[in-house]
């Protein structure tokens, strides 16, 4: 009846109380997610282990097809660069990051325009068209890259599996694929496409998507995203497949020369020419120039900084709301105090012991606790995006905030004088 | 109300304006910031291969304040901007300063962008033209815009048809009337997309401004209470129906207004610059605290009577 009667008197200012609490503790879920969103980037795509210095590597036929087509017909020097590769491939003070956006043909594709080598990028796009064989092919984003590059961009798959990069062999006509997140619904983990790479038919076969939102740095852009994108893996011996294929193989070959190489930002320019050198003497192969990318690192930390000052400033938001609830809390506890203290004075004087009164009051307050936890519940189950350890952080937080709420208010019920002491 | 009840009531408004003033502050940071990390673009920028004859034909089906960028192929990082209608003001490109359609001719640069002074006036010089520039982009010196510019040139649209990128308010639905969905591509969303900062921001700040806002409530809420008991002890001793009313009005508006004057000059002197938005949600604060105290007070006094 207490309970009726009680609810009925202050049931307004008990709402607005569990109402503030519930906003607040799902404004704090949300907070948790981004936090949980933040220390993945942050330890992840933009770790500190990715501060390095990023070089060009390029090669010297630049402008001269002749020496060009002449050097690929040579078996001799094919090797060299090969060798090249291999070796750069194998070096520990150097990383070799080998990426490259030859768009591949895809046959009966899924996908609509956005997936289309010239999306986004300011060129028309060329669409489906006809082949050969009457086919529907469509050029389509993809991104060639070692298993470096893979592992020093922080790309991981969301579902399926990484190729095994060991396996990969342009020759057998099956390569196993990685497809970017937007994907998702149109291929199934173990599909194959049909394919033209660099002019020779393969069968891709999907073995997993990336998770949303990976990027790599291309081009000057640290935010190169993947989304569109099939990653298609560099074969694991380039040597092998230029034997089996010289002219596709040649073009492979350079291809991941023209990429990037990451030194530890303690080798100097002229420290990583002469790891190169000696490479070169080695190998044979001389044909290449390197250049110093500022820009990748200068991008990673300014990138770092913004996240990391976002997260900042949502934390102060999220601590500035938590003051202000707890402010009203108590002010609201307060004004419902005042309204309980004559009850309290009437059962102190008929006799009631202090356990009995705070069993009666305490049935308001499980009401209250209960209404914010539902109120919570839902206000996140309304949210987009769910997530389980911040909802069950806010859960325990919520916890430890009602028993302290009820130890303060227990404390101030037991606290008021019983009127025959002070005789009022 | 006694003097200490007044007290109560005005710490506990002057937390939720000093609140919402916080809040109206960082959001505005936070909005300068996510645009920094979008290379100055919403979350909801669409991509369209366009004409500028197409863009201007259709300029007042946008909202006010949709902007038209192209990227100058001469000079890397640099762009054209064409404001269609209005002004661009929905996202700060740098504080204090906002293009408006009729800003032809200036520029905005990052710290980093070399420029040169003539009569006092900067200038940046892009593909042998000189701009003069109104203002830096960037929070920082080192900000992911250091090395942008952003020109407010509508002779540097030539009339091909490019990649143009729209923003402004609603620009999604209205870009696929006017353009047709097939048309429009979505904007890959810079260093923005690293986390979920787009989506958590807004929510966040509007749970932000809904507790400050119940707080407000609250406060009005046990002012009309302690308010009630005054005015009824003035009908006993005989005072009028418009006295009291009048009494409790000027309590009402006056406590507001000597709390945000105490919470203003508070953090001013702190340094505090109080942007526009944190005076607004201010203001809002003391309406909603008048508003529910004069609603609630007279019903309370009638229940007593």
């Amino acid at each position: 009846m207490e309970l009726i009667r009680d609810l009925r008197r202050n049931g307004l200012l008990i709402a607005v109380k569990a109402l503030v609490m519930a906003v607040f503790a799902v404004s704090l879920y949300t907070f948790g997610t981004f936090a949980q969103s933040t220390s993945g980037a942050v330890n992840g795509s933009l770790a500190a282990d990715r501060d390095v210095d990023l070089y060009g590597l390029v090669d010297t036929f630049l402008g001269d097809t002749d020496g060009f087509e002449r050097f690929r017909a040579s078996d001799r020097d094919l090797r060299t660069l090969t060798d090249f590769v291999a070796q750069l491939g194998r070096n520990d003070r150097l990383d070799f990051l080998s990426a490259f956006d030859q768009p591949v043909v895809i046959e009966d594709f899924r996908g609509d325009g956005r997936f289309d080598a010239n999306a986004g990028s300011g060129l028309a796009e060329r669409g489906e068209y006809r082949g050969e064989g009457g086919e529907r092919l469509r050029d389509v984003k993809s991104m060639q890259m070692n298993h470096e590059m893979f592992a020093f961009s922080r790309l991981d798959v969301a579902s399926g599996s990484a190729p095994v990069w060991t396996d990969v062999d342009y020759s057998s006509g099956l390569v196993p694929v990685v497809l970017g997140t937007d994907y998702r619904g149109l291929y199934e983990i173990g599909d194959e496409l049909r394919a033209d790479v660099y002019g020779v038919r393969e069968r891709l076969r999907v073995t997993g998507f990336l998770s949303p939102g990976s990027a790599v740095f291309h081009r000057g852009d640290i935010n190169h995203y993947l989304d569109d994108t099939i990653v298609l893996p560099y074969p694991a011996d380039v040597g092998r497949f230029v034997q089996q294929d010289r002219y596709t193989g040649g073009i492979v070959a350079f291809a991941m020369l023209n990429t990037d190489i990451a030194a530890s930002t303690s080798m100097t320019y002229d420290d990583v020419i002469g790891e190169l050198g000696a490479i070169a003497a080695r190998t044979g192969f001389h044909e290449y120039s390197l250049q110093g990318i500022p820009t990748y690192l200068v991008q990673l930390r300014l990138v770092r900084q913004i996240v990391i000052e976002n997260f900042g400033l949502l934390g102060a938001v999220s601590a500035m709301t938590g003051v202000a609830t707890i402010v009203v809390c108590r002010r609201i506890n307060r004004v419902l105090g005042d309204h309980r203290r004559r009850w309290v004075r009437i059962c102190r004087t008929v006799g009631r012991s202090d356990r009995a009164i705070l069993r009666t009051v305490g049935q308001t307050w499980a009401v209250e606790y209960s209404i914010v936890v539902v109120l919570y519940a839902v206000g996140c189950a309304l949210l987009p995006n769910h997530h389980a350890y911040p909802f069950l952080g806010v859960m325990a937080a919520l916890g430890v905030w009602f028993s302290l709420d009820a130890v303060s208010r227990a404390h101030r019920i037991l606290a008021t004088e019983t009127p025959g002491r002070r005789g009022r | 109300m006694t003097w200490r009840q007044a007290l109560a009531v005005a710490a506990l408004l002057m937390v939720t304006t000093g609140l919402v003033c916080a809040l109206g502050v960082f959001q505005a940071r936070a909005q300068a910031l996510a645009a920094e990390g979008r290379a100055l673009l919403s979350p909801e920028a669409v991509a369209v291969h366009a004409t500028v004859g197409e863009l201007m034909e259709h300029r007042a089906e946008f909202a006010v304040g949709t902007r038209a960028f192209r990227d100058l192929e001469e000079v890397p990082r640099a762009r054209t901007v064409v404001v269609l209608n209005g002004n661009w003001s929905d996202v700060a490109p740098s504080i204090g300063i906002r293009f408006s359609a009729s800003d032809v001719g200036r520029a905005l640069v990052g710290e980093a962008v070399h420029t040169e002074v003539e009569g006092g006036v900067p200038f940046v010089e892009v593909a042998g033209a000189q701009y003069e520039v109104v203002g830096r982009l960037g929070l920082r010196e080192d900000s992911l815009l250091a090395e942008d510019i952003l020109i407010a040139a509508p002779a540097l649209f030539d009339a091909a048809q490019t990649r143009t990128v729209l923003d402004g308010p609603d620009i999604g639905t209205r870009a696929v009337a006017v353009f047709g969905r097939d048309r429009i591509e979505p904007v890959a969303g810079g260093a923005n997309r690293r986390t979920t900062v787009d989506f958590v921001t807004p929510i966040v700040l509007t749970l932000g401004f809904a507790v400050a806002t119940m707080a407000s409530a609250v406060a009005a809420v046990s002012a009309a209470r302690h308010e009630g008991d005054r005015a009824r002890i003035r009908r006993l001793v005989g005072l009028g129906s418009a006295a009291v009313l009048f009494r409790t009005v000027v309590v009402a508006c006056g406590t507001p207004m000597i709390v945000c004057a105490a919470v203003l000059t508070g953090l001013s002197c702190f340094g505090v610059r109080l942007a526009w938005p944190a005076l607004g949600a201010v203001s809002s604060q003391c309406m909603v605290f008048v508003v529910v105290m004069l609603l609630v007070g007279p019903m309370r006094r009638r229940s007593w009577s």
